[in-house]
């Protein structure tokens, strides 16, 4: 994987971030004061435990959700304070998601789903070349209720970069898949990466894949409790779990 | 295509069963709406289009006789613009082959050129040649009734003398667009006709060359007619004027405009209703698909569509429903419209009726679907456009139960568990289950007060012809006889008994109040004729005073003991104080009784009669007929069964039927109510009832559990429906009852009955295809689904 300059300018920068929210009738704190740095071509690893906060850190940084305090940067457009419109065309131009039950619309086919974001992106890629990229060429007018697990998530990561996003954000897209097939998914993200030099932030539970990133950050309890270089990323088909 | 519309088309497919449901809701209103409005209007058109184009008068006058140049009076009076005078008469007639009595009514045609007012319009043949005393031209309704071709020749006894008559044309008439004969309660065209004829014949007829007994006067816009009736009735009291009167009292106008103007109401309420159901519907089922895609959602949002987008994606939705809605609605109108110009062409005779769709309308009905639709989706959608993204992607918050009231009060041992669960879900989302009661309450009250209107006229006619009057025929003379007339009606063939009665026109007048009717004077040995009082009671009529009609009471504002001044309108025109002795109940016309020898006392007369009620053996009463069509001083012949017969056919061929639709419609609109709030359930409590089942409850147990709901709902609205249709009949009473008929404000059990099965019915239905569904539930699928 190509290195990014360890100088490279941050895409995100978010400095004391906090957040909680209502959950039934209980109060989650889901952040407790995050500072924490996303950077150009940088393939990043959020590592933590369930309930470490990393779902919802990845919300914000792409726009879903707004922090209680603190300030998030995306290059030099505050995200903390923007109203929903702002955030929305925010997502609209910048942002790519990959979810962990893939939240493909199970009554759109494949070519469908892509074009969902094909639709609404100013310079996209063809949603069937978007599908080829990630080896679904030959899938494409099947329905999610068709498709395998991981070809569903790779429907999902076609979706994500059909639009040529800044930034590729996936929240545990392993999460729901066996190993073998995990690796395809992942092996079709570093692709992708290799291919653009998209920024890309991974969150997972699973240690094993903090391998194949440039740089890992811990969450835990809602903190960022350590973060490290990595110098040689591995390849998805080293990786065990 | 958008790959965003795709999926509009693609959930669609998915929903159909319930989203079609609304739509045919929708239909249903849409279609109502559109074939009242279109046939208001139709007939809105056709009236104005007829009256304008044969000039129908504003202000009518019979009387005695006048010489000609009395209409040059009247020419004089402020604001008149045109006179027609005129020579009508009463006539029986003679068709070949009908053995019945017919009756009908002659109408001089002007000698030259048009009527100025109150002109006819030619359908068929051509106007009677100058110089032919026998030609005439009929009444569309008649000609249509026997079939008549032109050149059919008819029998009449004019003024006591044999005519025979040659039909030449068929007309259309503003003033017979509902032609009611004497003594008829219900059009009856087969027997009663208007015939026209020229007035150089019918005048010397009658004995009236160079005067006139008829005249009608077209006045100025802006101008009162009521001052136009005063002054007239002040230049024609001498010639035995019976009491000019406006148009809206003119009988077949009276007829047409109630008709409209209870379409009007009709059309208002009952499709609102519809469509009131639909936002309902809509609300509840686009609630239920959002609540099932919130994740599709907060993708959606991830992937930077904007929260106009999703709005609009969710409207396209209810625009798909609501435009399948009205298409259908399309097909219902041009379905029962044409049917219901076919009904109104039956009993008003206008020229150019059709049923034709109206842009301007079809615009309207989409624009007021349209705004049901968005009242009832419009906060479910917004709600949904505006979660925060983040919150979609989390599943919804567990929600908060409680325990139910009967727990609470300490009842929990008469509550298994899976009661409580079914019970605290009711208590949790009460709003929709009020609301789908409320749809059911709307549909039982729906059929009760659609239907009950058969229960009141059938009452009305009971009352009427079985307990008023029991005779067999009622026969009219041409004139007020002396009682020697009645002993030669008992010489007629068959007739068994004869009872005179005395009708005297009158204007009743209490101060500033009055009204124009009539005195009936009844024998006080009447067997035939009974007068009822306002419980219904057969009373002997009291020895002097008058017996008057509660609505008559009403109007001109007198109570039992009160005296009236009362002008009598014919003969030498005396105006006699006469006490109220008591009030009665009648349901046709405002008429009052009296005893017939102090009405006569009053008159200062000797014992007259204006007609007899006789009773008759049916074998002879052919030869009665033939027999009283020879008799000169004979007016007319109606019987009591012809009266039956007409208003059972009136119920069986139309009433039953727009009640039958009506009852169609409730049943869609319970079901559409009752097959989505199941399927909702059914959807919401699938994971539980699952989980039931995978703890070893078995089918008919949850079924129970689903269904009971249902049966719960059903049990509750049925009464409250009844209850609320009860009263909806009150104030359909109130608005569709005028003075001249009162429609009773009472229910028959077998509408309840009606009422109750409807929506058992749609209950029924929409149960066993929730039970079935329920049946096919994969459970092991449904655990699965992530919530």
């Amino acid at each position: 994987m190509t290195t990014p300059a360890p100088d490279a300018a941050p895409v995100f920068r978010m400095r004391g971030v906090a957040k909680s929210y209502a959950m039934g009738e209980v109060t989650v704190h889901a952040l407790r004061g995050v500072d924490f740095e996303l950077r150009e071509g940088e393939f990043l690893v959020l590592l933590g435990p369930s309930g470490s906060g990393k779902s919802t850190l990845l919300n914000i940084l792409g726009g879903l959700d707004v922090p209680t305090d603190g300030e998030v940067w995306y290059r030099d457009q505050a995200l903390s304070g923007a109203d929903r419109n702002r955030l929305t065309e925010f997502r609209r131009a910048h942002v790519g998601f990959v979810f962990q039950f893939y939240n493909l619309i199970p009554s759109l086919t494949a070519r469908e789903n892509v074009a969902l974001v094909t639709d609404i992106a100013p310079r996209p890629l063809d949603a069937a070349e978007a599908l080829t990229l990630v080896g679904l060429g030959a899938r494409l007018d099947h329905f999610p209720a068709q498709l395998s697990g991981g070809e569903q998530q790779r429907v999902a990561i076609a979706r994500a970069i059909a639009k040529r996003p800044d930034v590729l954000l996936c929240d545990e897209p392993t999460g729901a898949l066996d190993i073998e097939t995990g690796r395809q998914v992942l092996r079709a993200l570093r692709d992708i990466h290799r291919q653009t030099g998209t920024a890309t932030a991974v969150i997972t539970h699973n240690a094993a894949i903090a391998q194949m990133a440039h740089r890992v950050v811990t969450l835990a309890d809602g903190r960022v409790a350590s973060e490290r270089q990595n110098p040689h990323p591995a390849d998805p088909d080293e990786l065990a779990w | 295509m958008r790959a965003l519309d795709r999926k509009v088309l693609r959930d669609f497919a998915a929903l159909k069963g319930q989203l079609l449901a609304i739509a045919t809701v929708i239909a249903t209103g849409a279609g109502l709406f559109l074939a009242m409005r279109v046939c208001l209007h139709s007939l809105q058109r056709a009236q104005h289009e007829h009256y304008s184009s044969e000039r129908f008068g504003d202000v009518f006058a019979a009387l005695q006789r006048a010489p000609e140049h009395v209409a040059e009076q009247l020419r004089a009076i402020p604001g008149v613009q045109r006179v027609q005078t005129r020579v009508v008469a009463g006539v029986t007639l003679d068709l070949e082959g009908v053995s019945d009595t017919v009756t009908g009514q002659l109408v001089s045609l002007p000698d030259h050129g048009r009527a100025l007012v109150n002109a006819i319009r030619l359908r068929r043949g051509r106007m009677p040649a100058p110089g032919r005393t026998d030609e005439v031209v009929a009444s569309e309704a008649f000609a249509t009734a026997h079939r008549l071709r032109l050149g059919t020749e008819l029998g009449a006894v004019i003024d006591g003398r044999k005519q025979r008559l040659r039909v030449v044309g068929t007309a259309l008439a503003p003033e017979f667009v509902y032609a009611l004969g004497p003594g008829m309660v219900f059009p009856d065209d087969r027997l009663f006709g208007v015939l026209w004829m020229r007035r150089e014949a019918l005048g010397p007829a009658l004995d009236m060359d160079g005067a006139f007994n008829s005249v009608a006067l077209g006045i100025e816009r802006g101008i009162d007619p009521t001052a136009v009736v005063r002054r007239v009735d002040a230049e024609l009291a001498r010639y035995g004027c019976r009491g000019a009167l406006p148009r809206r009292e003119q009988v077949s106008h009276f007829f047409l405009s109630s008709e409209l103007q209870q379409l009007r109401t009709i059309g208002m309420v009952v499709p609102i209703l519809f469509l009131i159901a639909a936002a309902f519907l809509l609300n509840v089922v686009v609630g239920q698909i959002i609540a099932g895609q919130r994740e599709q959602i907060a993708a959606l949002k991830a992937l930077g569509y904007r929260d106009r987008e999703i709005g609009v994606h969710f409207g396209k939705l209810v625009g798909a429903v609501v435009l399948v809605g009205l298409l259908g609605g399309l097909l219902v109108a041009a379905s029962i419209g044409s049917w219901m110009i076919r009904l109104y062409s039956a009993y008003y005779w206008l020229p150019g009726l059709a049923f034709a769709l109206d842009a301007r309308e079809v615009l309207q009905v989409a624009l007021l679907c349209g705004a049901a639709a968005a009242l009832g989706t419009f906060t479910a959608i917004r709600r949904t456009v505006r979660l925060p993204p983040a919150e979609a992607m989390r599943a919804e918050a567990p929600a908060v139960y409680r325990r139910t009231l009967l727990e609470r009060l300490g009842l929990e041992q008469l509550v298994p568990p899976a009661v409580a669960m079914v019970l605290r879900d009711v208590e949790r989302r009460p709003l929709r289950r009020l609301l789908t009661l409320a749809g059911m309450v709307a549909a039982t009250a729906l059929v009760v007060a659609s239907t009950f209107m058969i229960d009141a006229i059938d009452h009305a006619m009971v009352i009427s012809f079985g307990m008023e009057r029991r005779e067999d025929v009622q026969v009219t003379l041409t004139r007020p006889r002396s009682t020697g007339v009645l002993a030669e009606l008992r010489q007629l063939p068959g007739v068994l008994h004869a009872e005179p009665y005395r009708t005297v026109p009158v204007r009743f007048r209490n101060g500033v109040r009055h009204r124009n009717g009539a005195i009936t004077g009844v024998p006080r040995e009447a067997t035939l004729q009974q007068v009822l009082d306002v419980r219904l009671a057969t009373v002997p009529p009291p020895p002097d005073g008058l017996v008057l009609t509660r609505k008559l009471a009403e109007v001109l504002g007198v109570q039992a003991g009160d005296t009236l001044q009362v002008d009598v309108l014919e003969g030498q025109r005396p105006t006699r104080s006469i006490r109220v002795a008591r009030l009665a109940e009648t349901y046709f016309g405002l008429g009052a009784q009296m005893d017939l020898d102090a009405l006569c006392r009053v008159l200062h007369e000797p014992r007259t009669l204006t007609g007899a009620l006789l009773t008759v053996d049916d074998d002879l009463l052919p030869a009665l007929h033939r027999a009283v069509k020879a008799t000169p001083a004979v007016a007319g012949i109606t019987s009591r069964n012809d009266a039956l017969r007409t208003y059972r056919k009136l119920i069986d061929e139309h009433l039953g039927t727009s009640i039958a639709i009506n009852i169609a419609f409730s049943l869609i609109m319970a079901l559409g109510i009752l097959y989505n709030a199941g399927r909702i359930t059914l959807s919401e409590q699938a994971r539980q009832l699952a989980s039931l089942r995978v703890l070893g409850f078995r089918r008919r147990e949850v079924s129970a559990i689903l269904l009971g709901e249902l049966g719960a709902l059903t049990v509750l609205a049925i009464p409250l429906g009844m209850l609320i249709g009860y009263l909806m009949c009150g104030l359909l009473t109130e608005g569709l009852s005028s003075e001249q008929l009162r429609i009773p404000w009472l229910v028959a059990p077998r509408t309840y009955a009606t009422a109750a099965l409807t929506v058992m019915v749609a209950a029924g239905v929409s149960g066993f295809l929730a039970w079935r569904r329920l049946d096919e539930m994969d459970i092991i699928e449904v655990l699965k689904t992530r919530e």
